[in-house]
């Protein structure tokens, strides 16, 4: 074996190690399971950096062992260029947060506890993008939800976390179920539960199962989506979190779904088998983009605002997976990572707000700009990414989206409502960002500066911003390398 | 991109303003306004410089998302930058001259402003002329952030940016569907491929450069934006809405001139719609009923003429009537800042000198119908100027109409074609554009309460309803399938026992004991009598 292929293990196993380090150190403090625990996830940060020269010359680096073997089932893992934007996305985005959480007030109780479920949580997210089992996959997938669950129930706040967490439970793993039938159905058929394996034998399996396997696949990741209208358990589950979780949960989690459909549907079966379904995940994505933003716009309150804005924004991404060309899917993947850490931003502005202020209704806060600048900027960065100004991120997203809905040939008219529906984010952030910093005088009571803690992270994510905007290159050479990877080139 | 002479002075044309506008940050204003002008007379050099290199294409290593990044010097663009710079240099002069002294935030913007609209007009991609220009549109917009506190000036900020964002996204359209077709972004060489495009996919396209030069051009209806900064922004600032905004829009219309020249029905609509404007930007500033002021009346009516003229295949001399419209601006402004008749006369001889210069000069290529047209409405447009009515108004306060001076309008008029404006003035332009964008937002706002209270609402209530459902479903098998049967069987227990005690009691006289164990042996004796037989 070689040194790169047991590096690869590293990614799950040092966060696993991570945890159990906090399950034993039960008198840990918050600082101290938090160093552990952003110790952990820069490991699963920096390995996968260091095995990209190891991509370049093989195109992925897999690791397996026999598991099951009665059933075929192998603890499998594949890095290639598909899963290392995702990989890397979340576990930024999970980085940031744990990092932001040791200026704020959650998991001051527990800490080890809370830390050892956010390294879970991250775990199950790095063990989706890599697995190329079947069986380990879902193992991962439920554990990712199985850690966010809790970490809402407990650390959740108001007596509504546990109506919400259950309700955020049920309605996620309904759409994992769905998932779940579609990966038995696949498995029983070919007998084997890798999934690269599988793409050759996809074909031979009768047109209407590839059409209700499709449906079903779809569904069920839009549920991880939260696309409209299966984003029910998305607006409160944001809300009650705790605002780690919650930059966990919009940022990186979402995504999971994403990739959900590049690496099952879309990976798995022909571009004409596809085909029928394109229309229908355009306009799934237009509705969803104009009515998470009509509700961003109905919200007042500023968690909320942050978290249909989410449901926009998949949205956009739906559309430009919907366009089944080059640049639609592209521009989609590119925008998972801008959405990813644009939402990061927003979120933990929203956090320093609620912090400062003790207050979530717009409609209270007032002000802050010149008391806070630092955070002024961050947040105005972080609203001028979300409108798609240039040159941040989400504008070469943006406009290779909107491309690829101009390529695909399908109506014109739907593209079309599509860009000037995004004129509706720039309504809704614009109000935001407006009523939060300008205007009313502020009390006196608030503290003079804005916590240290907070803030560093915050214009970090927010200098990243910029960074990645201005050199979306790699980016967009892993986006087309990961999607030459799940169509042949084609 | 060498270290060539051309290259040298392209790259300082640029740079310098940036710079310029970062060092102003650090220094003091009295040394901001030398700087200034020396700064001002070096571009201004420069940009005649370049002109008189000649036209040529610059290309760049640079590439932006896999399209490579060049520059098209053009003499039309090189004579727009150089008329900005002068409109530019007039109005600091008189800025300096009244002792106005320009904010720091304000002198910043102007500087980033001219760097980038000079990219915008320079630019040989269409991606990076998009990005300039909504990099502007942002600039024009935050110019009219006067004040932090005040959330009128937001409210305005907001609108603007919105309105400017609008024009950028349908321009983006136009973009993308030329370039889904010709697959470049080299601007020349889109503009060439839509010749081939569908006709249908060619409207989508027109449509799309159309409203976004009407929205440029502040061209009424489209001006809501030029209007607030007009009333919120002051002295040089205004530059940047007044005078650069609508000139990258004159060379946006400039270079779509093969598109428009393409198909007839495009000239048609062009020149129609130029002609309808005109005529309606009079009748809503007709008499003391006028909302809009001197500047985005003449702004409206010379907008109208570019946009008529520029729908006439073959005709000549466009950039420069475009660059004289500038120097008209100009007049305007120095109107307003200092009317007197020299300035009133000045302007008014600018207008009639241009149009029938520019008359004259396409006689030969315009239609009859059209020169007529152009003749009676540069009439129209200099019987307005000169007319006493409209000098009272020029030359009255200078009071602005605010929307609360509603009182003046609604006095009743005394012939039909005063009460005709009247309504039009109130209908169209107080009730539904003034206002639109307020009643849109409002819509929206609307909208999205309703769909919060019946979609997300209902989908809130269908969860409850739903889980309601399951909770009075579990309730009621938990009552009928586990609690009733227990209590029943537990009853039943009971009243056994109960009844064991009254037989007891009442048949036995004595206590059931170790009588009962005898059952069990009996039924035992039983068992093994029927095994053994």
């Amino acid at each position: 074996m070689q040194f790169h292929e047991i590096l690869l293990p590293g990614i799950t196993a040092l966060p696993i190690l991570g945890v159990i380090v906090l399950l034993i150190w039960r008198k840990a403090t918050k600082k101290q399971a938090g160093t552990i625990g952003v110790i952990s996830e820069s490991f699963a940060l920096i390995i996968p950096i260091l095995l990209i020269s190891t991509l370049k010359q093989d195109g992925a680096v897999v690791f397996s062992l026999p598991w099951i073997p009665n059933m075929a089932i192998s603890f499998r893992l594949e890095l290639n260029w598909l899963s290392i934007v995702f990989l890397l996305t979340e576990v930024l985005v999970t980085l940031a947060a744990m990092i932001y959480s040791l200026g704020e007030k959650t998991g001051e109780k527990h800490s080890n506890y809370y830390y050892a479920l956010l390294l879970l949580f991250s775990l199950g997210m790095s063990g989706t993008t890599l697995a190329d089992d079947v069986f380990l996959f879902y193992v991962f997938w439920e554990l990712m939800l199985i850690a966010s669950v809790l970490l809402i129930l407990v650390w959740g706040h108001g007596e509504m976390r546990f109506k919400v967490a259950l309700k955020y439970f049920i309605i996620t793993h309904l759409g994992s179920l769905m998932v779940l039938v579609c990966m038995i159905t696949l498995y029983v058929n070919f007998g084997t539960a890798r999934m690269s394996a599988w793409q050759t034998e996809v074909s031979t399996l009768a047109p209407n199962m590839q059409i209700f396997l499709i449906a079903f696949f779809l569904i069920g990741f839009s549920v991880k989506m939260a696309i409209f209208p299966l984003h029910i358990w998305l607006p409160d589950a944001h809300t009650v979190a705790p605002m780690p979780v919650t930059i966990i949960l919009a940022a990186a989690m979402l995504s999971m779904g994403t990739y959900g459909i590049l690496r099952f549907p879309f990976a798995l079966f022909p571009m004409e088998t596809l085909q029928p379904f394109a229309i229908w995940m355009m306009i799934g994505g237009l509705v969803s983009e104009v009515y998470g933003a009509l509700m961003a716009l109905a919200e007042r309150d500023i968690k909320r605002i942050i978290a249909y804005s989410s449901v926009s924004q998949m949205g956009y991404i739906l559309f430009g997976l919907g366009t089944l060309t080059l640049r639609g899917m592209e521009g989609a993947i590119m925008h998972v990572v801008y959405h990813a850490i644009v939402k990061a931003l927003l979120f933990m502005v929203v956090g320093i707000i609620i912090n400062i202020t003790r207050e979530r209704n717009i409609q209270k806060i007032g002000g802050l700009g010149f008391k806070y600048p630092a955070v002024s900027i961050a947040a105005a960065i972080g609203v001028l990414g979300i409108s798609g100004m240039p040159p941040l991120g989400i504008f070469n997203s943006e406009w290779m989206i909107f491309a690829g809905g101009f390529d695909s040939g399908v109506s014109i008219v739907l593209t079309v409502l599509t860009l000037i529906g995004s004129l509706l984010t720039v309504v809704y952030i614009l109000r935001f960002f407006g009523s939060i910093f300008f205007g009313k005088k502020l009390p006196e009571t608030l503290p003079a500066r804005a916590p240290l803690a907070l803030v560093v992270p915050t214009v970090a994510m927010a200098i990243f911003l910029i960074v990645e905007g201005l050199a979306p290159g790699p980016l967009l050479n892993w986006a087309m390398r990961g999607l030459t990877m799940i169509f042949g080139g084609a | 991109m060498d270290l060539s002479f051309i290259n040298i002075l392209f790259s300082g044309l640029f740079l310098i303003p940036i710079l310029m506008g970062i060092l102003g940050i650090f220094i003091k204003p009295e040394v901001r306004n030398k700087l200034f002008t020396v700064e001002h007379a070096l571009l201004l050099l420069g940009s005649v410089g370049l002109g008189l290199l000649g036209e040529r294409t610059i290309d760049t290593p640079m590439i932006f998302m896999a399209a490579p990044i060049s520059f098209s010097i053009s003499t039309t663009g090189v004579m727009l930058f150089t008329g900005l710079l002068i409109s530019l240099g007039v109005l600091s002069w008189l800025g300096i001259k009244n002792n106005q002294t320009l904010k720091t935030y304000a002198y910043v913007l102007i500087h980033l402003s001219l760097s980038f609209g000079f990219l915008a007009l320079m630019s040989g991609q269409f991606m990076l002329r998009y990005i300039t220009l909504d990099l502007v549109g942002l600039f024009v917009a935050l110019s009219i952030l006067q004040n932090f506190k005040n959330t009128q000036d937001l409210r305005k900020f907001i609108t603007v940016f919105q309105i400017l964002r609008l024009g950028d996204l349908s321009l983006l359209i136009s973009i993308l569907l030329i370039n889904a077709f010709a697959r470049t972004l080299d601007i020349t060489q889109m503009i060439s491929a839509t010749a081939e495009m569908p006709l249908f996919s060619r409207i989508w396209v027109f449509l799309g450069f159309v409203f976004a030069i009407l929205i440029k051009l502040a061209i009424w209806p489209l001006g809501i934006w030029l209007r607030h900064a007009h009333e919120t922004v002051k002295g040089v600032s205004f530059w940047m809405s007044g005078f650069l905004m609508p000139v990258l829009g004159f060379y946006l219309l400039y270079r779509i001139l093969p598109i428009l020249h393409g198909e007839l029905l495009f000239q048609s609509i062009v020149q129609w719609m130029s002609l309808g404007l005109f005529i309606l930007i009079i009748l809503a500033h007709w008499l003391k009923w006028v909302r809009y002021d001197r500047f985005l009346l003449m702004n409206g009516l010379l907008g109208c003429f570019a946009f008529g003229a520029s729908a006439i295949p073959g005709v000549r001399f466009l950039g420069y009537y475009l660059v004289s419209l500038i120097l008209i601006r100009l007049f305007v402004s120095l109107h307003e800042a200092q009317a007197s008749a020299v300035t009133r006369h000045a302007l008014v001889l600018s207008a009639f000198l241009t149009n029938t210069v520019f008359l004259l000069a396409n006689a030969h290529v315009w239609p009859l119908v059209f020169i007529l047209a152009w003749g009676v409405l540069t009439g129209v447009m200099l019987f307005l100027l000169l007319k006493k009515v409209i000098h009272s108004l020029m030359e009255a306060d200078d009071e602005r109409l605010l929307p609360q001076d509603r009182s003046l309008r609604e006095a009743p008029a005394d012939d039909l074609l005063s009460s005709s404006a009247q309504w039009i003035n109130q209908k169209l332009e107080t009730d539904v554009l003034s206002n639109s964008f307020s009643a849109m937002t409002a819509l929206f706002f609307g909208l999205a309460d309703w769909l919060r209270e019946h979609v997300e609402g209902g989908f809130e209530s269908a969860w409850a309803g739903v889980n309601r459902g399951i909770m009075r479903a579990s309730e009621v098998t938990l009552a009928a399938v586990e609690v009733k049967p227990a209590v029943k069987t537990g009853d039943f227990v009971d009243e056994a026992l109960d009844r064991l005690a009254t037989y007891e009691r009442n048949v036995l006289k004595k206590t059931l004991g170790w009588d009962l164990a005898l059952i069990p042996l009996f039924l035992l004796v039983i068992f093994v009598l029927l095994f053994v037989f």
